[in-house]
């Protein structure tokens, strides 16, 4: 490593040395890896059919490791060039970025598509989900301007339906992250 | 001719010889590298707009839901902080991306002048600028990373 062109090396050439960057963006990689097997793991033992889950985790878990590793194969060369002064060795500290940088651009790209689809397909949720929020707002001010009918003195009808009355915004199935709340159980009217 | 006696232009042809030629094997590891830095700042550019798009959608989405719990819920009832909490990290990572593009172009064009001229004494703020990429680029992952644990784990963020 140390012969050729540049032997004796001279105190002044430089000395190409991020290892604690390096070390720093490869914990935050490692820990973002081990996350995501968390996070993918609980997502997979909730859902019952995990097929397209397990695809999208192994998809996402190799083009992860792919970048860990070359991060980590960049830190190891840095860390060389860091303990000695030479050309040889910055050259091989900066081409060894080569892997991760392209890993990470890649990856960035792929995630920029997926980013603006999952954009434009929420926007579109959204707008229909406002819609609904103004409707019920307003069916909900209606109902409470309107005065209840006062209480007589006979017994109402039983009858075989439910009282009719809007579903809690709970159950409207807004949002399919949010946590499911127990609701009392209603007679069905199928029943007698 | 006054340029050339300036202390600057004497520091630079130091006897020890800043002014001769680098090693082929570091220019072109620094010319290859080069070409990666401007591919990835210009996709962090476009991941600036398309994560801060996305973030801010779902963040519109979390304030809808909270608008029909705060229908049915009595009034006084304060609203959800979590629809401003992931607005902010996506400005958050938005302005994140932007400031290492635009450290990712500096280092590219100090990369690009030592190899233009290929002296020693442009290797040195190339590698500066380099060392600045890398602090910036790890201090961004760290948080990004830090913020999203703990996002998810709170379960602000829905899991993608």
């Amino acid at each position: 490593m140390e012969s050729g062109s540049e032997s004796p090396f001279r105190r002044d050439e430089p000395v190409f040395s991020s290892r604690k960057w390096l070390l720093i963006a490869f914990i935050s990689a490692f820990a973002w890896l081990i996350f995501t097997v968390y996070v993918k793991g609980r997502q997979m033992t909730e859902a019952e059919d995990w097929g397209m889950d397990l695809f999208w985790l192994v998809l996402q878990l190799a083009a992860q490791i792919t970048v860990v590793g070359f991060l980590f194969h960049a830190l190891r060369s840095v860390w060389r060039s860091g303990e000695r002064r030479s050309f040889e060795l910055i050259g091989i500290a900066v081409k060894s970025q080569r892997g991760f940088l392209v890993g990470i651009t890649i990856l960035i790209a792929t995630g920029s598509v997926f980013f603006a689809m999952w954009a434009h397909e929420y926007r579109g949720l959204n707008t229909g989900l406002k819609q609904r929020a103004q409707a019920y707002r307003i069916w909900k001010e209606h109902t409470r301007r309107t005065p209840a009918p006062p209480p007589s003195t006979e017994a109402p009808p039983v009858s075989p339906r439910p009282p009719s009355s809007s579903p809690p915004a709970s159950s409207l199935q807004l949002d399919p992250f949010a946590p499911q709340q127990e609701q009392p159980p209603s007679p069905s009217p199928s029943q007698p | 001719m006054t340029a050339s006696f300036s202390s600057r232009g004497l520091n630079r042809l130091r006897p020890e010889g800043e002014d001769r030629e680098a090693s082929s094997n570091v220019v072109h590891a620094c010319q290859v590298i080069a070409h990666c830095h401007l591919a990835l700042g210009i996709f962090l550019i476009v991941l600036a707009a398309t994560a801060t798009w996305w973030i801010f959608e779902i963040s519109h989405r979390l304030r809808i839901i909270d608008e029909f719990r705060l229908i049915d819920s009595p009034e006084g009832t304060a609203p959800s902080p979590n629809p401003d909490i992931i607005l902010n990290f996506g400005v958050a990572v938005g302005v994140l991306c932007i400031l290492n593009a635009g450290i990712l172009f500096r280092c590219r064009n100090g990369l690009r002048a030592f190899t233009r001229t290929r002296r020693v004494s442009d290797l040195h703020p190339a590698m500066r600028r380099l060392r600045t990429m890398w602090l910036f680029f790890s201090i961004s992952m760290l948080l990004i990373t830090t913020a999203l644990i703990y996002l998810l784990q709170k379960e602000i963020l829905p899991p993608v």
